[in-house]
């Protein structure tokens, strides 16, 4: 049972606030869709998590209550820029593993990754470079690259932006499906509210620096709540296939 | 992605197949130079002459030994010297000396030189005339017994004069190019020993030293007051300033020959050189305007650059230095009013004749006391005593004609 | 199994391997016909002879070949290499495919440096171009960390990094143009033709040199390989899968630095072999930087040496600088990147 526990965690961009010391724990298999206006600072909690932002306050990473103190644990997955390397998605995926690599890669590491690309349907395309990608693919890509070192935290910054439809299902699933193979601790940053409740076993809500709210879909998504950190007027109905949707209406 | 690995390759390999091929047909013609090389190294063995081994230090301040006397020379710089010291069938000790670039930099010498001396253009080209850049595998394939260059060369090439030396090519440091008259005299003696013609150089320094002491004791001896003189060198032409020179060349000049330059108040008085403010010009109104002229650029093209020096005719120096004297401004100056404007040849510089310039000047500054020196005579003299094959015809000093 | 990523990816890595040992035998030829150049008109049958009766010989031949031509051609070698792969290095840690030693302005600098040097008659123990390759040597590393802090203050993208050496160029060229303008003619000569990169100043000084940096420098850098490739993956990603990336960056660029200083100290500066090798050998072999850095390294050392033969075919007596010739060579190739540059944004 792995267990993500962050206390007190806050973040100062020279005067400004960005987080106000936020203290929640995260249970393993389950996944987390962080959700809030731009700037409230949603990426850089995931940051702080993974260590890539200077943070107050503690971060720990537990596996059946044990202590864990490796970096490699943790994933993340920034969101996709405008990145022009021209390095093959085999490369990619292969630097996945880049603390292990040496002059000479060994055939453990070329099979493992020979195995999350075909687990991941990206063979036809093993040998294109990166920057000649979809969207789409270049997501699965930068997911496999994560997932290649089996971390238990994976951390994932707004995965579906640009992506078409059946593609932000294709890496949603991908995430979902290895949340609960490996019981890893998933946290997505993700805008549209639809996919936050259709996928986050728990929605965490952030504005201006503190969590707003914590809890499952139906108790975060609720009008009054939305209305007032977004700013906008919106309805929250039940799907026929049994999905929360918030629909948003007009902004206030 | 497979073909386009093959066409680079491809492409580099073809390079590489031009490349040698050139190589191994191109330098053949070089060979020539060889045989007179091995001739002259006969009569080498031959010589024998009682003032080497000859010891000295040359001007970079290195001690020399030449064992023998040399028969063979390149001479990196300072080939009117060298003949003029070594007299005209010295041409034949030259193997080398930097072709490249001659004409174009030195249009009036290259004339004049190659008009009376065309052997001089078959000699093989050691480097560029416009650089300081020596090629140091054709001077050891040369391999001659004296390598001659001057201070900048030597700078330039300070990593390739162990090599020569391994190779037994005695390298020396001349310099006429300070305008000392201690350079020039040094210089001039070392020609003279390794030309085994220690007469004409003792000749050539006495004339040069007491040219310079005489216009200066008769300075000193006169009570006149120092007049302000503006020289320019007028390779810009008409619209824009040429360089001034403070405590080098002209301005050395003017100093020795007791002027006062109104350069040295605006330019770094040991070794400055740049155009002068036009404005501060007309504002100090100077007694005397010196115009430099020489060839700059191709002798056939119309600009409005000063033109003086060998090959030149009169006609076309007072017209040149009349479109100075139009400049604007011009009519109000002192000097122009009184007609003390002259025109001189800056080519004529860094060589053992330029003493006239010190006369030239001083009869500038003060004509009363030189009314009997003639520069254009005395220059054209200078030539036909020591060098009497050259056609030196040509104009290094003249006086404005309003 | 014919199409399993794993083979494949093997598969191409065996023609980057083949790429590397064709490149390897072109810059051996390159190399041979380079020692057969030269304005003595040597036979090739009597450069074979000289090269293998050694050194010690007395003969002028031996003197010509071993002190002349094999310095200047060994010089080419590691000069070509090791601007080709700092180039290529600073490209990777800036992420920037316009960066090059000539480009940041780095190697201005070190013309600057040569150019107080020589103006102010600057020796070591007596000797001009030591002091001169020193002082070149001291000003291509200030720069390089100017650069780099800047950077480190402003962002290293391509705008802030690409005007900075735009602005170091002006600055160091105006420096020298002052100099130039002060100097006496003659000291302004030696200036303007120590901002050519001329092969004619090589020595075996500058070979041992600018060679026991490039071998130190490829084998520290040959460390790096992996997280080098990272890199080039993106800094947030590279940061992300835990490597330190500041670090490695102020590690690269000091070895940089060293690489740059060294091959433009002794020869002067010459232009765009740290910006056309990279490139070149990309096209070749991807971005994985266990093939890059050889291939750029030895496209580096063939591009140079290519150059300096053309320069000594085209000379007759005076030396024409081989700096010249990347520069011609270089410029159209910076032109047409930054047309592809300008249109993949």
């Amino acid at each position: 049972m792995i267990e993500l526990s962050v206390e007190n965690i806050n973040v100062n961009f020279g005067d400004k606030k960005i987080l106000n010391g936020i203290t929640e724990s995260f249970e393993g298999g389950e996944m987390t869709a962080i959700i809030g206006k731009n700037g409230v600072g949603k990426t850089t909690f995931i940051k702080a998590i993974a260590g890539l932002t200077k943070h107050g306050g503690k971060s720990r990473l537990f596996d059946n209550g044990k202590l864990i103190n490796d970096r490699n644990a943790i994933a993340y997955v920034p969101q996709l820029g405008a990145l022009s390397t021209k390095l093959t998605v085999f490369e990619m995926v292969l630097l996945g593993l880049v603390n292990n690599l040496k002059w000479h890669v060994t055939n453990e590491q070329l099979q493992m990754v020979d195995d999350i690309i075909k687990k991941l349907n990206l063979t036809d395309i093993s040998e294109q470079p990166f920057n000649t990608l979809s969207g789409g693919q270049k997501q699965l890509v930068s997911m496999a690259q994560s997932l290649i070192s089996k971390p238990k935290v994976l951390l994932l910054d707004e995965p579906t932006s640009a992506l078409d439809l059946r593609h932000q299902l294709i890496v949603m699933n991908l995430a979902q499906e290895y949340t609960k193979e490996t019981g890893a601790v998933t946290i997505f940053v993700v805008h549209d509210l639809m996919l936050a409740s259709r996928y986050g076993n728990s929605l965490l809500l952030i504005n201006d620096g503190n969590v707003k709210a914590f809890d499952k879909a139906e108790n975060v998504l609720k009008p009054e709540m939305l209305e007032n950190v977004y700013g906008v007027q919106i309805s929250v109905e039940h799907t026929k296939t049994g999905f929360l949707s918030a629909v948003p209406i007009k902004p206030l | 992605m497979n073909k386009k690995i093959n066409k680079i390759a491809i492409s580099f390999l073809f390079c590489i197949v031009v490349i040698s091929f050139v190589a191994c047909s191109g330098k053949s013609a070089s060979s020539t130079s060889q045989n007179s090389n091995e001739l002259n190294n006969e009569a080498h063995k031959s010589q024998n002459d009682s003032s080497f081994p000859y010891t000295f230090t040359d001007i970079a301040g290195r001690n020399i030994t030449v064992e023998n006397k040399p028969e063979t020379f390149i001479v990196g710089n300072y080939i009117l010297n060298f003949m003029l010291i070594g007299g005209s069938e010295s041409l034949d000790k030259v193997v080398g000396m930097p072709l490249d670039g001659w004409e174009e930099t030195r249009f009036g010498e290259y004339t004049a030189m190659s008009a009376s001396f065309p052997e001089i253009l078959e000699k093989t080209s050691i480097g560029g005339y416009h650089d300081d850049i020596l090629d140091t595998e054709l001077i050891l394939k040369t391999k001659p017994d004296v390598l001659l260059i001057n201070l900048s060369q030597y700078t330039e090439n300070e990593t390739s004069i162990p090599i020569f030396e391994k190779a037994g090519i005695n390298v020396v440091v001349l310099d006429y190019h300070k305008m000392k008259i201690e350079n020039h005299t040094k210089s001039t003696e070392i020609l003279g020993k390794l030309l085994g013609r220690e007469e004409v150089a003792n000749e050539m320094i006495n004339e040069y030293k007491t040219a310079i002491e005489t216009v200066q004791s008769i300075i000193s001896d006169s009570n006149q007051q120092p007049r302000e003189v503006y020289m320019e060198l007028g390779s810009k032409g008409i619209g824009e300033y040429g360089n001034s020179y403070s405590g080098t060349l002209w301005g050395s000049i003017i100093d020795n020959a007791g002027g006062i330059n109104i350069a040295n108040d605006v330019l770094d008085p040991n070794e400055g050189y740049g155009p002068l403010d036009k404005e501060y010009v007309i504002s100090r109104n100077p007694d005397i305007i010196i115009i430099g002229g020489s060839i700059w650029t191709n002798y056939n093209s119309d600009n409005d650059q000063m033109r003086m020096g060998l090959t030149i005719k009169s006609d076309m120096s007072h017209d040149r230095l009349n479109g100075f004297m139009s400049r604007e401004g011009y009519s109000k100056l002192k000097a122009v009013q009184n007609g003390e404007v002259y025109g001189v040849d800056h080519g004529s510089l860094r060589f053992m004749g330029d003493y006239v310039y010190t006369q030239a000047i001083a009869k500038m500054l003060y004509p009363s006391l030189f009314e009997n020196i003639d520069p254009q005579k005395n220059m054209e003299d200078f030539y036909n005593k020591y060098l009497p094959e050259l056609d030196s015809t040509g104009t290094y000093y003249i006086k404005w004609e309003k | 199994m014919e199409n399993s990523p794993n083979l494949l990816y093997k598969n191409i890595n065996r023609k980057r391997g083949i790429v590397f040992a064709v490149s390897i035998f072109i810059s051996i030829a390159a190399f041979l016909a380079d020692i057969c150049i030269g304005s003595s008109g040597m036979s090739i049958t009597d450069i074979i002879e000289t090269l293998l009766a050694g050194p010690n010989g007395e003969t002028v031949n031996t003197l010509i070949v071993w002190s002349i031509r094999l310095p200047m051609t060994l010089t080419c070698v590691f000069v070509g290499s090791s601007l080709a792969l700092s180039g290529l290095q600073v490209q990777t840690i800036t992420n920037n495919p316009l960066a090059s030693p000539y480009t940041l302005g780095i190697s201005a600098g070190a013309s600057f440096g040569a150019a107080i040097s020589i103006t102010f008659g600057f020796t070591i123990a007596g000797v001009q171009w030591i002091g001169t390759a020193i002082l070149a040597f001291l000003f291509a590393i200030a720069v390089s960390m100017t650069i780099f802090f800047i950077g480190k203050y402003r962002g290293l993208n391509t705008n802030t990094l690409i005007l900075t050496g735009i602005i170091m160029n002006f600055f160091f060229t105006a420096l020298q143009q002052y100099l130039q303008y002060s100097a006496s003619a003659e000291v302004a000569q030696i200036i303007q033709n120590w901002s050519f990169g001329n092969l004619s100043r090589a020595s075996w000084a500058s070979v041992w040199v600018s060679a026991g940096i490039l071998i130190i420098g490829f084998i520290i850098l040959t460390k790096f390989t992996w997280k080098l490739t990272a890199i080039t993956a993106g800094e947030e990603r590279a940061k992300s899968l835990g490597i330190n990336v500041e670090r490695l960056r102020i590690y690269t660029f000091v070895i940089c630095a060293f690489l740059i200083a060294g091959a433009v100290g002794f020869i002067g500066t010459v232009a765009f072999v740290g910006l056309v090798a990279p490139h070149c050998a990309r096209l070749l072999v991807g971005e994985d930087q266990r093939f890059l850095i050889p291939v750029t390294t030895v496209l580096g050392s063939l591009i140079m040496l290519v150059a300096a033969s053309t320069a000594k075919l085209m000379s007759n007596g005076s030396m024409l600088p081989v700096g010249i010739i990347t520069s011609i060579v270089g410029v159209p190739f910076l032109f047409v990147l930054l047309m592809r540059e300008g249109k993949g944004k």
